[in-house]
């Protein structure tokens, strides 16, 4: 499955060094992959006590540290889903508890517009996740993204995560299920 | 609708007497079928004023570069674009005289019977009572209903009437029973599975070609550089591939969330007759059933995405798969 | 070109034990825009640091990533080191391969392949970050207090002992709060007023202390080492300079107010003090009750004051000051007891508060201190305390405990017995909360000693019978309903937050909790500061407290100011937000998303139209670096530094590579 890869700034090639050009990971590699946006001051600090306690989950999952979780804007959430990711999870401190006061009061306002949303056009509602996870919710945290990469599997067993790629060539092999007048 | 061209035209002439930059409204177009926006700085010019059934395109479009004090023709739709304009503070209400006009709802000259245009000679009215649409052709008048002659957007109107307005043309309406057409469409796509739902907008949006007229004639998409065009950071790549025209669409239409107004401008300027309302019908929706807000009714109010309230908690997204 | 150098830590065996670290180091070596990497024990450690000095120099390197525990950990140690190496200490990116990876995940190679990602991650937000400098902020070396009771007072003094201007501003005619009205003080029963009003005086006569009593802060804006602040000196119609506090006026002045520093038990005059110990000893004129600002007439205090002292011509004054910081010690205010109609508060005159009893048993109150029924000025025989009336109460109160009740009303039982010797007293309580030094033998000895009785139960009803109030409640303990024919029913009502906060925290652009009390910056380890620098807290209006804590707090929020005091300025947060002025439109939505009022608009000449038009401005002294407003900007005119969206979406990017 090749896609078309757009080569942005961030891909200057290593000094003395071509950089092999991009080839997107294989379907058949390492299970569904998560992305988590995790605020610093409380997930993210409660994904370090899930560490500290040793707290063991699955390696799906792959990390970007904000300030808040207000800072996730959710065109951030839409690229990720085009770059191929198969979950995406935002999480921050309970409403209350915000380090910045009232961020997290902003993200539950947006996300709970964009979430029902995102499944209209067409992300399964398991793959995309809002939690509040405070500072001290090291188990929480775990119990998240376990619960989250099982929702992944299972999804990707039934044949529900769409293939990696998603080029004009894959949509029109697809035969089209929906009666849409327009085909 | 000849009367109220004519009040259009008195009413344009006091505000440029009265000292307007210029009158925005419009004028026949290149067809007989066909009206383009002007600009009226003369008194010649506002002369030239027409109104009629066609008068779809959102002049509110024009507001934050006319030279003010400007005084603008507006629908119900348009008067919702520019209260949300001036929420976000793209004009000053007191350089912008507005001269509303009651809309029954716009015709989509594709879907009129006749269509051969060359003997379509124009609407000569509405039925008040139907609401069916009177078209003078071949010689003789023939009654197109509502349903099968309005544009989508206006068959969903719930505002005909400008809220927003300094003068009034035409009576007040009562929005008129709203078909089922816009949301049955949107019943159908939500009852899709989601990978059928993913396919289907693929699919509608395989045929963008990223021409932009979209924003172009959205009065809300007023970004001096729009994040699709932003080459650092890359958000959204110019390809016009599918996976990609969706991403820019969807980007679009996540910025008009708690914006738009569904005058229904962008699927008319469409090239390729992509049904782009429906995307951003279901964020209405939401915002109604969830919020009960709409866009655009209040021009002093802060924009819906930039507050929130105690209740937001009731209708969290979090905790929930 | 960026030149990134990696250095990947095996943290002994924490981190090499699961990810195969020179297998992550290998492959970081050929991420674009990485020239160095490397693999080594213990970066943090010197030799480690070490290493990754001399990279910068041999490799020239201009952004490091460090591969190893939690930035938490060790973020800041690294920023130092690279800065010992002349670079600047914010083109550093740390990966996460401990806490977020080796220690949580257990397949050798799954768990390198996420540590790579996750470098990978650091390596693009390396690659697309850029030098901040934090600027200076000077700093005004002046205090302003709002709130004159003993935590005002005690942050004061603190203050002004340390050698800096304070302005104490108290919206009461005097200063001194809560504590002026109380008689004695537990657990050591000192005279309120004795411990009080010495402190009151040094405050009046400190050489750094202005005071402005009768006074409001009308308006805060700016932020932390320049706050511009508006203060209305409301007319007192006396002036201060020449009035001797001889108390003619009052004497003589013929309209009589209920008196609020009597909780109504008493009444005033409208020129009067507060109390007789009040500081400045000057009264004022309560204009809204003075015949002769009514209806002209009277003016008899004009005519009598021997000093010619009363100004009937007096207007507002309104100073416009700059301070460094202020310190919030505003108080708290009292549950209204009507709310438990059950009890009879407000309804009969034998039924009264806690700080109405305080005023009953001072010996300057409106009873000469004399403990007496309001109705009939008779001594009870039978006083029975309720405590927890409001605290502790999910429907119809508040649920916290307001922490000073126990206390008090153990206190003012004491007071009751060696007062009237004879009268029995009952105490209904749920719980007694006893926890300060010599707390606890203090409640024991009133039970002990002076045979208080206290009944663990609540009371259901209290109604009138005769000339007596019906008390029916519980003892719980002994597991019977009791009823007590009381004269005279004392409610332990709980301290609220006050009716204005909201005012008081917008003006402030502070937040309180759901109660209305004061939001700290941290409930345990930052308890006097708030989260908007520069404004600290004191006192009751943070949380109930007792006089102990209060001064300590007071002191605690004046040492604080003092560290803000002891620099000529601060250095400015440098991961804020910064707006590109050509994208921005001017729709402000930013504005309205900040949660620190830190984004304004702004006139610029647009560079192409040479138009004027209005933008968003970031102050860079108040913006905390949330992000919010970056978000919800649709023109990505705003961009967080530190967190741009160029390093967002690089390192999303980056685990779409190979």
């Amino acid at each position: 499955m090749s896609r078309v890869e757009e080569r942005t700034h961030s891909q200057e090639p290593a000094r003395g060094e071509q950089a092999e050009a991009a080839r997107p990971r294989e379907a058949s590699d390492a299970g569904p992959r998560l992305l988590a946006f995790l605020c610093n001051w409380c997930s993210y600090a409660g994904a370090d006590l899930a560490g500290g306690g040793r707290l063991q989950y699955p390696p799906n999952v792959r990390i970007l540290r904000v300030p808040c979780s207000a800072r996730v804007d959710p065109v951030f959430v839409l690229r990720a889903f085009r770059l191929g990711m198969d979950g995406v999870l935002v999480a921050g401190c309970h409403p209350g508890d915000c380090h910045y006061s009232k961020g997290n009061l902003y993200t539950r306002r947006r996300m709970a517009v964009f979430k029902p949303w995102l499944e209209y056009l067409g992300i399964h509602p398991k793959r995309f996740r809002l939690e509040w996870i405070s500072a001290s919710e090291g188990q929480r945290f775990a119990q998240v993204i376990r619960e989250m990469v099982a929702d992944l599997e299972e999804l990707k067993r039934e044949g529900k995560l769409p293939g990696r790629g998603g080029t004009i060539v894959e949509a029109l092999r697809e035969p089209s299920t929906s009666g849409s007048p327009y085909v | 609708m000849s009367d109220i061209e004519e009040k259009i035209r008195e009413e344009a002439k006091r505000a440029l007497e009265r000292g307007a930059a210029c009158v925005i409204g419009f004028r026949q177009g290149r067809k007989p079928w066909r009206v383009t926006p002007c600009f009226a700085t003369t008194l010649a010019q506002v002369e030239k004023f027409v109104w009629n059934a066609v008068c779809a395109q959102n002049l509110a479009t024009y507001i934050i570069a006319a030279p003010k004090p400007a005084a603008v023709i507006l629908k119900g739709c348009d008067a919702r674009a520019l209260a949300t304009l001036l929420q976000e503070h793209q004009a000053k209400r007191e350089d912008v005289y507005v001269i509303g006009v009651s809309c029954p709802g716009m015709i989509d000259l594709d879907r009129l019977e006749p269509r051969n245009s060359w003997t379509w000679q124009g609407v000569s009215g509405l039925d008040g009572a139907s609401g069916d649409v009177i078209v003078a052709a071949r010689g003789a008048e023939h009654r197109v209903p509502r349903d099968d002659a309005l544009f989508a957007a206006c068959r969903a109107c719930a505002h005909p009437t400008p809220m927003l307005h300094d003068v009034l043309i035409g009576e007040p309406f009562e929005p008129p029973r709203a078909s089922g057409g816009a949301s049955a469409r949107l019943a159908e796509i939500e009852a899709m599975d989601p990978l059928a739902r993913r396919r289907y907008w693929l699919e509608q949006f395989k045929r963008c070609v990223r021409c932009n007229a979209c924003r172009s004639v959205c009065p809300l998409c007023y970004c001096r550089e729009c994040i699709a065009d932003i080459r650092e950071p890359r958000f959204v790549s110019r390809h016009p591939n599918a996976e990609d025209n969706l991403l820019f669409q969807c980007a679009r239409v996540w910025h008009a969330a708690g914006r738009c107004v569904d005058c229904g401008a962008c699927e008319r300027a469409c090239p390729m007759d992509i049904p782009l309302r429906e995307l951003g019908r279901k964020l209405d929706k939401e915002l109604r059933d969830l919020f009960a807000y709409e866009a655009g009714l209040d021009a002093e109010a802060p924009p819906f995405l930039a507050q929130f309230a105690e209740s937001d908690e009731e209708k969290s997204a979090a905790g929930s798969s | 070109m960026r030149r990134v150098g990696v250095f990947v830590c095996w943290c002994g065996t924490n981190i090499a034990k699961t990810v195969d670290v020179q297998k992550v180091a290998a492959e970081a070596a050929r991420l674009p825009g990485v020239v160095y990497a490397t693999d080594y024990r213990y970066v943090c450690s010197e030799p480690g640091q070490k290493i990754v000095r001399d990279a910068i120099g041999e490799h020239n390197l201009d952004a490091v990533v460090v591969a190893a525990c939690s930035p938490a950990m060790h973020e800041a140690t690294f920023q130092r080191c690279i800065a010992d190496a002349g670079l600047n200490p914010y083109v550093f990116q740390m990966a996460n391969i401990r806490e977020q990876c080796s220690w949580v995940h257990s397949d050798r190679e799954l768990a390198t392949a996420k540590a790579l990602d996750q470098t990978a991650i650091a390596v693009g937000a390396a690659a697309k970050g850029k030098p901040l400098m934090r600027s200076e902020i000077p700093i005004t070396k002046r205090a302003l207090i709002i709130g004159g009771g003993i935590a005002g007072i005690q942050a004061a003094l603190d203050i002004a002992d340390a050698g800096y201007q304070v302005a104490l501003v108290e919206r009461q005619p005097s200063i001194g709060g809560r504590m002026a009205q109380f008689d004695k003080t537990f657990p050591t029963m000192d005279c309120s007023a004795c411990i009080l009003t010495p402190k009151m005086v040094d405050a009046a006569r400190h050489p750094n202390i202005a005071l402005h009593t009768w006074s409001e802060v009308e308006s805060v804006s700016g932020y932390v080492g320049n706050f511009e602040v508006t203060i209305r000196k409301r007319a007192r119609s006396v002036n201060l300079e020449k009035c001797t506090g001889c108390g003619i006026c009052e004497e003589k002045c013929p309209s009589k107010v209920p008196s609020e520093f009597d909780a109504g038990l008493g009444m005033r005059r409208a020129v009067f003090r507060p109390f007789p110990q009040a500081v400045p000893n000057v009264p004022v004129i309560d204009r809204e009750n003075c015949r002769y600002f009514k209806t002209g007439k009277c003016g008899i205090c004009a005519k009598l004051c021997p000093a010619e002292a009363v100004d009937y011509d007096q207007g507002d004054e309104l100073l416009k000051e700059k301070f460094g910081a202020v310190v919030v010690a505003t108080g708290c205010d009292l549950y209204d007891p009507a709310r438990m109609g059950e009890y009879g508060g407000g309804r009969f005159a034998d039924v009264i508060t806690g700080e109405q009893f305080e005023r009953l048993v001072n010996v300057g109150g409106p009873t000469d201190g004399h403990i007496v029924r309001p109705s009939d000025h008779r001594e009870p025989k039978t006083v029975v305390f309720i405590q927890c009336v409001g605290s502790r109460d999910d429907t119809k109160g508040y649920p916290y405990c307001s922490r000073v009740c126990c206390m008090y009303t153990a206190k003012h039982a004491i007071l009751v017995k060696e007062k009237l010797p004879d009268a029995q007293v009952y105490i209904f309580y749920m719980d007694i909360r006893a926890a300060g030094k010599n707390y606890e033998e203090f409640v024991r000895r009133a039970q002990e000693e002076l045979g208080v009785k206290y009944l663990r139960g609540r009371v259901s009803r209290i109604y009138p019978e005769g000339d007596k109030l019906r008390v029916k409640g519980a003892d719980s303990l002994a597991g019977v309903a009791v009823e007590i024919d009381a004269d005279l029913v004392v409610l332990a009502t709980a301290l609220r937050a006050r009716d204005d906060v909201a005012e008081v925290a917008r003006m402030l652009s502070i937040q309180t909790d759901q109660y209305g009390f004061f939001a700290e910056a941290h409930p345990k380890l930052r308890p006097v500061e708030n989260l908007f620098a520069g404004i600290y807290l004191a006192g009751a209006c943070q949380y109930p407290r007792d006089i102990p804590d209060t001064v300590a707090a007071a002191s605690a929020a004046a040492a604080k100011v003092c560290v803000l005091f002891s620099r000529d300025s601060i250095l400015s947060e440098p991961m804020i937000a910064e707006v590109n002025q050509a994208r921005c439109s001017g729709c402000l939505t930013c504005e309205e998303v900040c949660p620190f009022d830190a984004i304004e608009a702004t006139v610029i000449t647009d560079m192409f139209t040479r138009e004027k038009r209005t933008v968003a401005k970031v102050n860079e002294a108040v913006c905390q670096g949330c992000g919010g407003c970056v978000a919800a900007c649709r023109s990505a005119a705003l961009n967080l530094r530190g967190f741009t969206d160029e390093q967002v979406l690089a390192g999303m990017e980056a685990l779409c590579r190979e």
